[in-house]
This record gives C-alpha cells, sequence and structure tokens, in this order.
C-alpha cells in the first residue's frame, strides 16, 4: 500500500536526518543542530505513529496524536531556526 | 563584493571558507601560526584575542578537528600543527593575505552565514571526518 | 477543531522552514539546504490539501504521492552532498 511505503521511507528518512545531525551535536555543540535533529526525530516518530495507528491499533484513532507529535517537532525546528541559526 | 573577490586569490578564498569561520578563530591561527614552537593554554589564546575562555575551547576544538592545530592533555594546551605541508603553505599564504589586505579578508569572513549553518551542512557531509 | 489547529501549526512551521532553508541557501549556495527548502515547503502545501479531505485516514494517493517526492527531494539533496567532488 502506498500509504505503508511512504510512512516507513518518511520513518527512515527523519531518522537518517535526526542521526546525523545529533551526532554532529554531539560533537561540535551547535545548538541549531540539536534542535533540528530533535525535530526530525520527532517527525520520525509521527510518521512511525501511523504505521501503529492504521495496523497495530485500529480500533483507536491516534492522529490527533500523530499531529500532536508532528506539531511539537516543527515547533522545535521553528524555534531553533529562530533564536539559533545566527550562531558563530 | 566583487572587488573583494579579485583581490584574494581563489585557493586562499576556498582554505578560508572551508577552515574559518571568525575573525577570532582566524587571529588565533595565524598568532599560533607565527610562533610554531610554541605551546598555548586555553588562557593564553582566551587573553591575547580579548575573548572568553569558552569562546577561545571553542575556537581552538574547532582548529584541532580541522587538522590545524594539535592537542596534548595535562594541561590542555594546543600547538599550530598543519595536517601536511600544502595545509601550511596555505596559512602561510592566508597570513600574508591578512597582513596585506586586511578589510578584505574580514569582509569575506563577515559575508559568510554562521558557523551554526555551516555546521549543520557539514553533519550531512559523511564523507569528511569532521 | 483541535485536527485544524495542529495542522495549522505544522503547515505554518513547515512555510518558515522553508524560509530559513531557502535563506541559508541563497547564503552558502550549498544545495543541501534548497532540498530542505523544497521539502519543507511542498509538505507546508500538502498538508494543507488535508483541509478539503473529509477522511484523513483514506490516505488519498495524490498526498501521499506529494509526500514521497518531499522526502526524495531531501534524499537527493543529501546523496548531491556524498558525491564525489572532482
Amino acid at each position: 500500500m502506498l500509504q505503508l511505503a511512504v510512512n516507513v521511507l518518511g520513518t527512515l528518512v527523519a531518522g537518517l536526518c535526526a542521526v546525523l545531525l545529533l551526532r554532529a551535536y554531539g560533537t561540535v555543540r551547535k545548538r541549531l543542530l540539536l534542535w533540528a535533529g530533535l525535530c526530525f526525530a520527532g517527525l520520525a516518530a509521527s510518521n512511525a505513529f501511523v504505521v501503529v495507528d492504521l495496523f497495530l491499533v485500529p480500533e483507536l484513532d491516534l492522529y490527533r496524536w500523530r499531529l500532536g507529535v508532528a506539531a511539537m517537532a516543527m515547533l522545535l525546528l521553528v524555534y531553533g531556526l529562530v533564536f539559533e541559526s545566527d550562531q558563530s | 563584493m566583487t572587488n573583494t573577490r579579485n583581490e584574494i586569490p581563489a585557493y586562499v578564498r576556498r582554505f578560508l571558507e572551508e577552515n574559518i569561520d571568525t575573525v577570532p578563530q582566524l587571529e588565533t591561527l595565524l598568532m599560533m601560526y607565527e610562533k610554531p614552537d610554541r605551546d598555548w593554554l586555553i588562557a593564553d589564546v582566551a587573553s591575547r584575542n580579548y575573548i572568553t575562555e569558552p569562546r577561545a575551547t571553542d575556537t581552538l576544538n574547532a582548529l584541532q578537528r580541522r587538522g590545524l592545530v594539535s592537542v596534548e592533555e595535562s594541561p590542555r594546551r594546543f600547538r599550530f600543527n598543519p595536517a601536511n605541508d600544502d595545509v601550511r603553505g596555505l596559512v602561510a599564504e592566508l597570513a600574508l593575505c591578512y597582513q596585506r589586505k586586511l578589510s578584505a579578508v574580514t569582509e569575506l569572513i563577515h559575508a559568510k552565514p554562521s558557523a551554526s549553518i555551516k555546521e549543520f551542512a557539514r553533519a550531512f557531509d559523511l564523507k569528511k571526518d569532521r | 477543531m483541535i485536527e485544524g489547529f495542529l495542522l495549522g501549526v505544522i503547515v505554518t512551521c513547515s512555510f518558515v522552514a522553508a524560509g530559513f532553508f531557502a535563506r541559508f541557501w541563497r547564503a552558502t549556495r550549498d544545495l543541501l539546504f534548497l532540498g530542505f527548502a523544497a521539502a519543507f515547503a511542498l509538505e507546508g502545501l500538502n498538508r494543507m490539501a488535508f483541509l478539503f479531505l473529509d477522511e484523513p485516514n483514506a490516505g488519498d494517493e495524490v498526498i501521499y504521492g506529494v509526500r514521497l517526492l518531499s522526502y526524495l527531494l531531501i534524499l537527493a539533496a543529501i546523496a548531491n552532498k556524498n558525491r564525489t567532488k572532482l
């Protein structure tokens, strides 16, 4: 199913970005990388939730929670971009 | 802007873009280059360049990651030690450029995106070993 | 109601993020940032489409196709960054 495939890919892509950014944050300690890394981790989780929502617990509707996690993740990114992106 | 680009040779500009994020970083590197036999403590670098010790630490660690200075512990001290002679030559050229065209070099540094943005991009570069 | 609010947050943040990444691309000429900017802008537009859907779990093909495209843009940007430089 296209939806499943796209969400799995989304989890992997976001997960990759999260790993790269958080790993780099461990070395260089620039907070922009921390917030961006956490954002992508949240987006990966949100994507993974779709799989859980639709296939593992079909009796519950996790849509609201999936959106909530994605919204939190994006807020972290915007916070990082606004306050940390000019940090030298 | 075009004028600035013509004043500094392209390979020096590329070296600067890849290795130097701020003016204190440049001055630290050149200061250490001028005294290659000397070991530098973080406090020395901080006071000589009028920056705080945390910033000096950041700067020295960055220079060390890029293979420009080496580090020893107990106490933590740094020394000018480029990875190879090509790099040594580039630093020498950069020192000359800075001496002769100070405003062109600082303009180039300030026109650059912040270190945070560059580190963001570097995070996705799997080839370089930071 | 709350889903609409959360979607609004996501869409707005996506566009803001896209704007920042576009600026970073202009400053650095690094295509990586262009990839991220395009991906986030595309996803922002895409999420807006949910406003017109009655059932968000129905999985409209176009919406998932666009989302797929935005993920591929990011992968392409990362792959491009790691091409062996000449």
